[in-house]
């Protein structure tokens, strides 16, 4: 068997822990994995590793979260560091130490930075995908190894098209590692900027078309408000020209311009996930009904 | 950014008339005929009670004087035609709100049990014996078709408080969704 070519990684959350799975199952040895700093997740919780370096860890690899490392790393020869979302800027002279290459969750030039895959769904893109890029200083403007497209489903939402995306990106990583890496193509066509997701854009504003509002959904952690606290909607549906319902007529239906939306998983503040028939049932015995 | 807030915001159909407007304290008249016009109102009371919510709905709440109402309590919608209550026992208290008379509960105490007769819209005879918050309904639908409202039932240290309230509320000095509750005294 070939000597497989010797891999740095980067990388911090769980969209980057199937790539490293499949660099390690590809039998590229890992001489050091970088991700960020433990968290502290919760009030008072404990702090927890990223899912990157608990993975790291399970794999019996060296794992570090500080990137000064990589000055000291004595790096093998035809190394390359892979870096998937890991989360903070990578300085110039780090870049230079060894070749480096990206998976990025969109298909470049459209959708630089933070969250090309809620922007892509916000959006309403019919299509995505990922590529394989060359790490330079600029914002994700590097010339691109390979790239892979995939239709974005009207049903799933930015976890779940992460996810997919993740595993598209794992297996073209190794495609493009597998040999000598192939001359990168320049990004062509007209650029955007994945914006970081804010507040505004998590607000769901019912008096928006059906179609805006069910992508906000898909896209973000959406909430609006109901008597005065946060209800996340987590999953809903198109009921068409029902114009005219109201949250409460037991199906959970809110009326917007030009039809209706279902929510069918809502999470109130404070509470865990439920149904939002659940939900629907636990309003009413707290806020009765007119009797008529 | 104004605060969205999740209710209806389409109006279709039948407003729902609200206390001051004097067909709520009218008498209205036995139904003569179950046709297709009946059903139909029958269809746009359920639709107007789903929207506002309301557990149930009479038909002077959306303007006709008509001795019909439609309820829904666990999930099946029931129109029922010339109703009375032939017999009733019991005492219960419970936090009445009204459609008519929106954002405000009254603590009220009434029978507990009720006998019900009326048509079905299918000018079938039935009897139905309730308890508790279906009573409750009955009574308070029944006060409607003979142009009684809340205020009328209450006390008058209820009333007096009740007024200021309901008048905060109507005003839209508070919040829409916002409710106020009177206790029984």
């Amino acid at each position: 068997m070939p000597d497989k070519r010797p891999v740095v990684f980067l990388g911090t959350p769980v969209a980057a822990v199937a790539v490293l799975d499949a660099i390690v199952s590809a039998g590229h040895p890992v001489a050091l994995v970088v991700s960020r700093a433990d968290t502290r997740r919760g009030r008072g919780g404990a702090e927890s590793p990223s899912p990157v370096k608990a993975r790291a860890l399970e794999l019996g690899l060296a794992v570090t979260d500080r990137l000064d490392d990589l000055r000291t790393l004595a790096v093998p020869p035809h190394a390359v560091a892979v870096v998937v979302a890991y989360g903070r800027i990578i300085p110039v002279d780090i870049l230079a130490l060894m070749p480096m290459v990206n998976v990025h969750f969109s298909l470049l030039p459209r959708w630089r930075g933070a969250a090309p895959v809620e922007r892509a769904i916000l959006a309403g893109d019919a299509e995505t995908g990922v590529c394989i890029m060359k790490m330079e200083e600029g914002l994700d403007t590097g010339a691109v190894y390979a790239r892979r497209t995939t239709p974005i489903s009207v049903s799933e939402n930015a976890a779940e098209l992460t996810q997919r995306l993740a595993q598209m990106g794992a297996s073209l990583m190794c495609e493009v590692l597998a040999g000598d890496l192939p001359d990168p193509v320049e990004q062509a066509g007209e650029s955007t900027y994945a914006q970081k997701i804010t507040a505004a854009d998590a607000l769901i504003d019912w008096t928006e078309p059906t179609e805006l509002t069910l992508r906000r959904i898909r896209a973000v952690t959406a909430h609006t408000f109901v008597n005065g606290t946060r209800l996340r909607v987590l999953r809903a549906e198109n009921v068409g020209q029902a114009g005219g319902q109201s949250l409460m007529d037991g199906n959970g239906v809110v009326g917007t311009p030009d039809g209706a939306v279902r929510l069918l998983r809502v999470q109130p503040e404070g509470r865990a996930a439920m149904s939002a028939a659940d939900w629907i049932r636990g309003l009413k015995s707290q806020f009765p009904l007119p009797v008529g | 950014m104004a605060t969205p807030y999740v209710g209806s915001l389409i109006v279709v159909g039948y407003d729902i008339r609200t206390y001051g407007d004097p067909v709520l304290a009218a008498i209205a008249d036995e139904v003569e005929n179950i046709d297709g016009k009946l059903v139909r109102l029958s269809q746009s009371m359920l639709q107007a009670m789903y929207k506002a919510p309301g557990l149930g709905l009479a038909a002077p709440q959306i303007g006709v004087q008509k001795k019909i109402f439609v309820y829904d309590i666990d999930g099946e919608p029931i129109t029922l035609i010339n109703p009375r209550i032939v017999e009733s026992s019991g005492e219960w208290v419970y936090d009445e709100g009204c459609l008519s008379i929106p954002g405000l509960y009254v603590e009220m105490l009434r029978p507990k049990q009720v006998l019900l007769e009326a048509l079905d819209l299918n000018g079938n005879e039935i009897k139905i014996e309730a308890d508790e918050l279906l009573a409750r309904l009955f009574q308070h639908e029944l006060d409607h078709l003979n142009g009684v409202l809340m205020f009328d039932r209450m006390t008058d240290d209820q009333r007096k408080e009740a007024l200021v309230e309901y008048r905060k509320l109507s005003d839209g000095d508070l919040p829409r969704g916002e409710t106020r509750h009177i206790a029984l005294k």
